[in-house]
């Protein structure tokens, strides 16, 4: 059998409706990776074997029947274990919840299932997905999250799983969340492509809630490519969650997309960064100047949309988990700082919570306006490789905080962002290209990721020794 | 930390010049209000909360109503709703408790 450990979906797709291999093959190959390695990087929470060569035995008559369901058809894959998934318990990545067993399966878990795929693990996470304020990668009743290019690096969070298991080759593609950079940072940290998709976009029905009106749920995967495939299996209007919008995402559609596109770069974005982080995002720039015009020097509107996010989370991150104060098991969390970071939130004033959504329209407004000038903005994901699993986050690598940032103010008017290996760094570890786009501006950034893919080979590369 | 930065260093949230004059990561010492809040906090967890724990999260609310000064910045007419959406007809969703 051909190794399809790294393979794209598509390269798994030819594979499997040519028989070469057939799903069980594949979705055996995948669990014993996941049981093999898992521990390694402490990327899995419950490894799904019997429901998943169930699944697998299905997809595998379905396809002898002449019947595909799509490009996921046969495909394994993981999830956050913050999806309610039916016959599996759904931990949150928290300590009080290790035990949790929620009825039925999120939107995006029964999406995943009509479109073929086949649900191996559920993956882990940071803590009730960072929500209290973690400030180490230990912050997870799991352990903390390795990257494959090198397990003493923290693997990003707070999708940590989803980052480590798809760098690794223990899944093809999985699931993750994105409250603020909760896809970004493993999708940089573990060398792999991440999107985050708009506000609304995907169902966050089964979804264990953060901030209701600032998480979202993604895809990472191998490729753009492969991100896109995902997002039309699971995006799509669910009365279950009335935030999601009708417009609808094929991924077909990027084929029309073909044309010179305008990629932006914000005035200090340049800043701050690790040398090696710069250097390759000067030569991802230059692979983007074959496809687009590069329009320098973009002014981020000033507001304070880093200080209206985290005011929102605060507030509604208080209410979702108030039963963990209230009952005192916010003690039993890992990391020490998140048995105390959440106690400020009870206390954010009404009438500041809603100032701070009152500040979200014209916030959004003026990104929207900028947005509008160019297709993408581009910046380096983030300004250091992966930090160290000791570091204080409040103190690692204080010569590179970065310049101008829009994931502030991307999540909070819930903005799409794409996140694409661009290289590597110091200690040979993966750097990473963002592109920040309008809403449900996927499809463009998309077909943006595909034109840099197709003229590099970063997210060919594998982690030492896998 | 007051916000839940989510997978994000404090220092790498830039806020321009809505930021304080203070360096980053600096908190200024907790004013009336924050100490007020604090004393909310103590009335319903302090069976669970040591000094130290107090000080900290009174750091952690005055930092949050630092952020609530940076808010103030923005001009907002009556008019300007909060950003959320309601219903009257709709439906409560499955529930997955």
């Amino acid at each position: 059998m051909t190794d399809p450990t790294f393979l794209s979906i598509p390269e798994l797709g030819v594979l499997l409706r040519s028989r070469r291999v057939s799903s069980v093959e594949l979705t055996r190959h995948f669990l014993d990776r996941l049981e093999r390695l898992g521990p390694t990087y402490n990327a899995v929470v419950t490894v799904m074997r019997e429901s998943a060569i169930a699944q697998a035995q299905e997809r595998d008559r379905e396809l002898a029947a002449g019947r595909a369901r799509g490009a996921l058809h046969g495909i394994p894959c993981g999830v956050k274990d913050l999806l309610a998934t039916d016959g599996a318990p759904t931990t949150w990545g928290a300590a009080p919840y290790r035990d949790q067993m929620l009825k039925g399966d999120a939107t995006v878990v029964r999406r995943l299932r009509s479109a073929g795929a086949v649900l191996c693990a559920k993956l882990a996470m940071v803590e009730l997905a960072g929500g209290m304020g973690y400030n180490q990668a230990f912050a997870s009743f799991t352990g903390p999250g390795k990257t494959p290019w090198d397990p003493s690096r923290w693997s990003g969070g707070s999708s940590s799983g989803p980052g480590s298991a798809v760098g690794a080759g223990l899944v093809p593609f999985a699931i993750g969340s994105e409250t603020w950079g909760s896809i970004q940072y493993p999708a940089a940290f573990c060398g792999v492509s991440g999107l985050r998709p708009t506000y609304g976009r995907v169902s966050r029905h089964g979804a264990m809630a953060l901030s209701w009106t600032m998480d979202k749920l993604g895809p990472l995967a191998r490729t753009a490519e492969d991100c896109g495939l995902v997002l039309e299996a699971i995006a799509g209007p669910d009365p279950q969650d009335p935030t999601t919008v009708t417009q609808r995402f094929a991924a077909r559609r990027r084929a029309r997309l073909r044309r010179r596109y305008r990629v932006g770069i914000l005035r200090g974005t340049r800043e701050k960064v690790q040398p090696e982080v710069l250097r390759n995002f000067e030569a991802s720039i230059s692979v983007l100047r074959q496809v687009a015009d590069v329009v320098e020097d973009l002014q981020l509107p000033d507001l304070p949309y880093d200080a209206a996010a985290s005011i929102i989370i605060d507030a509604e991150a208080a209410s979702a988990f108030e039963p963990l104060f209230e009952t005192g098991r916010i003690t039993e969390l890992t990391a020490p700082e998140d048995r105390l970071g959440g106690y400020a939130g009870q206390v954010v004033l009404a009438k500041d919570y809603l100032r701070a959504l009152r500040v979200r329209r014209p916030a959004a407004v003026e990104l929207a306006k900028l947005l509008s000038q160019v297709d993408a903005i581009a910046a380096p994901s983030l300004p250091t490789i992966a930090w160290p699993l000791d570091a204080s986050f409040d103190k690692v690598n204080p010569n590179y905080p970065g310049g101008t940032d829009i994931s502030g103010a991307a999540n909070l008017c819930g903005v799409p962002g794409l996140f694409l290996m661009n290289g590597t760094g110091e200690a040979s570890l993966p750097t990473s290209l963002q592109l920040t786009g309008g809403a449900l501006g996927e499809a463009v950034l998309l077909a943006i990721g595909m034109a840099y893919q197709e003229r590099t080979n970063f997210h060919r590369l594998r982690p030492p020794g896998l | 930390m007051l916000a839940p930065l989510i997978g994000a260093r404090p220092e790498s949230i830039r806020l321009a010049k809505w930021e304080t004059a203070l360096p980053l990561g600096a908190v200024e010492d907790p004013g009336a209000l924050a100490k007020a809040l604090t004393e909310v906090i103590r009335a319903q967890y302090g069976s669970r909360l040591s000094p130290k724990d107090l000080s900290t999260v009174a750091q952690q609310i005055q930092k949050g109503l630092e952020r609530v000064d940076q808010l103030k910045k923005v001009k907002l007419a009556n008019g300007d709703e909060p950003d959320f959406v309601f219903a009257p007809t709709r439906p409560r969703p499955g529930s997955h408790d």
